[in-house]
């Protein structure tokens, strides 16, 4: 029995294989029409004899059209799905829910683009389809290929042939995956996709093996598969269940401006980053060295929270002026801060003694009693600017809970008030307990990050082991301490959260995760002013902790800044880029199309072609070759003509005996030296033409 | 530190790609790719790819479980040649016997080829050319790393008792030993993704010559010279005649001279006196001296020198090859002392020297050079040592023939230097179009 070569088998992908794969594609995407009229394309190229001639040149020229094809597509969706948005959303310094969003943003965008891919390629399937080619080297599909096998040798005998593919294989199996870019049928997919995949393998399977085995192991596929599924399905609860535990733990790291968890009792270093989050110019003086986001009154469990947690809106008192925080008052000093919103909402970062928000047209602004502000409805990147001078700011005047220590556990009121009474504050006067405390806290404190276990400590609080053993601690330390310190005196305080302004960069300065800080706001001389008792050498303590690749980050953050900013001022210009990438992209493909010559097969001769270099070697039995290496792979080299013929001739539907005359004829015209009589060349041209016909 | 933990993810990701292509057929393949795109690409939340993943994973899975119950007990022999060419491909022709007791079918053969491990030298040379000058990159310009490919050939049915012959063609890529080191007996799964193997140990080497290139006869430079003691072992002898006459012994003369017949018929000594042997003996020298960047304008060298080694007449001349690698070498071919066959496997092994020697090349260009009728110099640069070399041989009087291999689109703007005057005598060779460029020395003729 003689071998059948797998090359010869894998030349031809099963019949209706791919329309099938065309189908399921369209059911799941929804284009159901579009795939069968597709579909029934490229079948009918099995039942019309009409062929195309193109070469191996034009098949790589029409490659080369559909990758800018597929990079047209690509652009334009990237472009008009908000796709930069979402790439700077996931490479920015954003909050992790931003990257997130983003993340899921440019998945549903290549979802959608999986799904065109079918179109994509269809072109060149379709011409291929209607060729006489059957398989193509893998170099058609890759410059780089192409270049290699130009460098490799080719023998004269040409023995050595390049790895080869069949077209249909590929988009088979780009609309296979295709087919799996959706959610529709989710219940029917998966047989549907067993169905195609094994029909598309049938002929790769291995013949030592009878269909019993054949289908017994497909049927166990399907069971394992739906097995699988079940199993799958269960997990991806599982997944979700963890990933909202995780999401959780992340979103408290955002930021609330009603409630603020602090660090303090967590022992260790305490690490923060050093993303730049916003970027502050002032065009004469330095900036305000503090800028606050929020403040709150109420502590309990070491969690700071607000009492007026409903923000109402802010108007300016003119459309699109400025709004005004203090009507009668005019700044001394003028600032403009930027930075990213997160699905358009962010705090707004302002100084304690702010006047006025410059114009945000478009933009809600909102603010709360506790003097914290915040935008919705913002751009990605947005700026403000701010006036600030004396006898700025707001917020709602003292009410009970800046007084209040009810919140206190019976071991930091201890200790606060045996605080107050070693500093005397009862009885000073606001200045004076104020001035108290700060001298305290520089004298006997110092700033840390780094907070030991908890061996051998007397005391359960974190607040109290602050004031009475480690004397050490990081700005909310302080900050609480100041603030509950200052209520036994008498004074109003509020805890108010932000960052320092402390580091210039050129002619800006810049905020980073780590620079977030915490103070204490008091209320004397009939304002809420800002008291931050955290010893100065915070700001070097917090520099150090720059690692080494933060002049990189620094760089593409600055980078990331500019596009954003040149974006989100340059209108529309995701329409003027896809333009011009189109007529570039049309350009080159134009260049690619422009010099193939299609042919039709058959019907025009070469106008030009060269006369036979050898007898016979215009033999219309070459026709009938080329039929026979489209159906069953190239002929091996090693194989006579005769030997392969009768091989495949076996086949009933190829008519053997009219193979068997058309070689002998062939054979005769080849190497008799006398040719062959017009008679039986003439036979020999017919028996070709029918056979060809016969046999497409 | 870093260069090695990428030279060990190299070599792993050499081998774990070598073990897919090895196991997968073009369908496993598809469903391997498959595999991963749906396990990488796939929104559980927005499409249906895991169902993909699963059904993918599932009938890979079924294939592996099926790779262990293939039992056969299968004897090869292998008939291929000694000897082949970088770049052109070679069948072997391979019999298998089945000795299983039962017939086997739906099998497939594969050549074990053995491939040396890239050392960490050599991946480090690799790594600089791409730091210093374009991209990290492991193939382009530089040589392939790969020594040949070859395919999976399907075997006829063979009843039990019985053999099978196929032919399976390979593709050397590398000059230098290829070692077979023996054949594989694949039997794909029943799905025919997977194949499980039989292995049949039988080891053998193909020495892989260095590509050639077609050259006409070149006009080599020089004539014939005086050769001092002739030339050991050789066959033919160059234009000296035996015997010219006899004379009376002179102090210093060699006993082996002396005519014992005539000497007993005079009463005293007589030697016999020899004519000067004159030969054409032409220098071929190999400039070895490169850094890993121009590795594969080496190997063209390599090819340039083949070719000479190749086409110049080894009848009626001799023929060095002269080149300096951790040691200096010296082959000589011609008029019976050897074949070219000797000298093509003497460049199948030469490898490119990093430590610049040219100090050394020029010493044994100088030791050779008065018994050298002319001397092709097969150069990678044109920098001063390697002019000084070539000036010092043309202050000698010796014909030289120089050419300069040089990266691609450098021709144009190529400083001759000293063998300006000469242009016919120097070659510049563009790397890509070696073998266009040696065209030009048959129109030289």
């Amino acid at each position: 029995m003689t071998p059948v070569n797998p090359v010869d088998r894998h030349a031809t992908s099963p019949p209706l294989a791919l329309s099938a794969a065309l189908l399921l594609w369209g059911w799941q995407a929804g284009m159901l029409p579009w795939a069968a009229a597709m579909a029934g394309l490229i079948e009918l190229a099995r039942w019309l004899p009409l062929r195309f001639e193109p070469g191996q040149e034009d098949f790589n020229r029409l490659w080369n059209f559909t990758t800018l094809l597929f990079l047209g597509v690509g652009l334009y969706l990237f472009l008009a799905r908000e796709g930069p948005g979402s790439v700077g959303a996931v490479v920015g310094t954003g909050p992790p829910g931003d990257r997130l969003q983003g993340m899921r943003e440019i998945s549903q965008t290549a979802v959608v683009f999986l799904r065109w891919l079918p179109f994509v390629l269809f072109p060149f399937v379709l011409a291929h389809a209607w060729s006489r080619q059957g398989m193509l080297p893998w170099s058609t599909f890759s410059l780089y290929l192409r270049q290699q096998e130009a460098q490799v040798a080719v023998s004269p005998a040409g023995v050595w042939r390049p790895a080869r593919v069949h077209p249909r294989h590929l988009y088979l199996a780009v609309a296979l995956f295709s087919a799996s870019a959706a959610m529709e049928h989710a219940a029917f997919f998966l047989p549907a996709f067993v169905a195609v995949t094994a029909w598309a393998l049938w002929p790769w399977r291995n013949r030592r093996f009878g269909a019993p085995v054949w289908v017994g192991l497909l049927v166990s596929l399907l069971v394992v598969s739906g097995a699988a599924r079940i199993g799958m399905t269960a997990l991806r609860e599982v997944w979700q269940q963890w990933e909202n535990r995780l999401l959780q733990q992340s979103g408290e790291r955002e930021f609330d401006q009603v409630r603020s968890s602090t660090a303090m009792g967590a022992v260790g270093r305490l690490k923060l980053s050093g993303q730049i989050l916003m970027r502050v110019r002032s065009k004469r003086e330095r900036p305000p060295a503090r800028l606050r986001e929020a403040a709150f009154n109420r502590f309990q469990a070491n969690t700071w929270a607000t009492a007026h947690r409903e923000f109402q809106a802010m108007l300016p008192a003119i459309e699109s002026g400025p709004f005004r925080v203090a009507a009668d008052l005019r700044g001394v000093g003028f600032t403009e801060i930027s930075r990213y919103t997160t699905q358009g909402e962010a705090p707004l970062a302002l100084p304690g003694n702010v006047v006025s928000i410059g114009p945000l047209p478009g933009v809600l602004v909102e603010t709360n009693g506790m003097a914290a502000a915040r935008v919705r409805s913002a751009p990605r990147l947005l700026t403000w600017s701010v006036d600030y001078g004396p006898g700025g700011g707001f917020g709602l005047p003292p009410e009970p809970d800046d007084l209040s220590l009810d919140g206190l556990t019976d071991t930091d009121r201890a200790a606060i008030e045996n605080l107050a009474v070693e500093l005397k504050l009862a009885g000073e006067s606001p200045e004076r307990a104020v001035e108290t405390v700060s001298r305290h806290f520089m004298l006997h404190f110092d700033y840390a990050l780094w907070q030991p276990p908890r061996r051998g400590s007397t005391t359960p609080s974190a607040l109290a082991r602050f004031l009475q053993e480690t004397r050490a601690g990081h700005c909310e330390y302080f900050a609480t301490a100041t603030v509950l310190l200052l209520r036994v005196a008498g004074i109003p305080t509020r805890y108010a959260v932000g960052y320092g302004v402390q580091e210039q960069r050129g002619d800006e300065w810049v905020v980073r995760g780590r620079h977030a800080h915490a103070w204490c706001l008091a209320f004397m001389r009939g304002q809420w002013e800002d008291v931050d008792t955290t010893p100065a050498s915070w700001n070097e303590v917090e520099e150090e902790q720059a690692g080494f690749t933060e002049g990189l980050r620094d760089w593409f953050s600055e980078v990331w800044y500019r596009f954003t900013q040149w974006r989100q001022e340059g209108g529309t210009w995701q329409l003027y880029a896809f333009c011009v990438s189109m007529v570039v992209l049309s350009w080159l493909g134009w260049r690619q199309l422009r010099g193939s010559r299609w042919r039709r097969a058959g019907h025009q001769p070469l106008a030009a072609s060269p006369p036979p270099l050898q007898p016979g070697a215009d033999s219309e039995f070459y026709a009938v070759v080329a039929g026979l290496e489209v159906r069953f792979g190239p002929r091996p080299t090693h194989e006579t003509l005769d030997a392969w013929v009768t091989r495949l001739g076996v086949a009933p539907e190829l008519r053997p005996e009219k193979l068997r005359e058309m070689l002998r004829l062939h054979y005769r015209l080849r190497f008799n030296p006398a040719g062959l009589p017009p008679s039986e060349r003439e036979r020999l041209r017919m028996l070709a033409a029918n056979w060809t016909a016969a046999n497409p | 530190m870093l260069v090695r933990v990428l030279y060990r993810g190299y070599l792993l990701g050499r081998r774990v790609t070598a073990w897919l292509q090895r196991r997968f057929t073009p369908a496993g393949g598809f469903v391997l790719v498959g595999l991963a795109l749906t396990a990488t690409a796939s929104d559980p939340e927005h499409t249906l790819g895991w169902q993909a993943f699963v059904v993918l994973a599932a009938m890979l899975g079924m294939a592996v479980l099926m790779t262990p119950f293939f039992r056969g007990k299968f004897a090869v022999q292998r008939h291929g040649p000694r000897f082949a060419t970088a770049g052109e491909p070679f069948s072997l022709r391979i019999r298998v016997a089945n000795l299983s007791g039962r017939p086997q079918r739906g099998l497939e053969y594969l050549e074990d080829l053995r491939e040396a491990d890239v050392s960490l030298a050599e991946f480090r040379a690799r790594l600089q050319p791409g730091r210093r000058t374009r991209s990290f990159r492991l193939s382009g310009p530089l040589p392939p790393v790969r020594r040949a490919q070859t395919r999976a050939e399907p075997l006829p049915p063979m009843p039990a008792g019985s053999h099978a012959e196929v032919r399976i063609d390979v593709l050397p890529h590398r000059r230098g030993p290829l070692v077979l080191a023996g054949g594989l007996i694949g039997r794909p799964d029943p799905l025919g993704l997977l194949r499980s193997f039989c292995r049949a140990p039988l080891p053998q080497t193909v020495l892989v010559l260095p590509r050639r290139f077609p050259l006409a006869p070149p006009p080599m430079p020089g004539q014939s010279q005086y050769q001092r003691g002739g030339v050991a072992l050789a066959a033919g002898v160059g234009e000296s005649e035996e015997f010219v006459a006899l004379r009376d012994y002179r102090r210093g003369d060699s006993l082996r001279r002396v005519h014992w017949r005539t000497t007993a018929r005079l009463g005293r000594p007589i030697v016999k006196e020899y004519q000067d042997e004159h030969f054409i003996r032409h220098a071929l020298v190999l400039d070895t001296f490169c850094e890993a960047a121009d590795d594969a304008r080496f190997e063209e060298a390599v090819a340039v020198a083949a070719s000479f080694a190749c086409t110049v007449p080894d009848q009626d001349s001799l023929l060095d090859l002269l080149f300096v690698g951790p040691h200096t070498v010296c082959v000589t071919t011609g008029r019976g002392v050897g074949h070219e066959q000797q000298m093509l496997e003497v460049l199948a092994a030469v490898k490119p020297c990093r430590e610049s020697k040219l100090e050394a090349l020029r010493s044994l260009v100088m030791q050779h050079h008065e018994a050298l009728s002319g001397c092709v110099l097969v150069f990678l640069d044109w920098d001063e040592p390697r002019r000084q070399v070539v000036r010092q041989l043309r202050m000698l009087r010796v014909p030289t023939l120089v050419m300069v291999i040089v990266p691609p689109r450098t021709a144009e703007t190529f400083d001759r230097g000293p063998a300006g005057d000469q242009p016919d005598r120097l070659l510049v060779l563009e790397s890509g179009r070696v073998g266009e460029g040696l065209q030009q020395l048959g129109d030289r003729r």
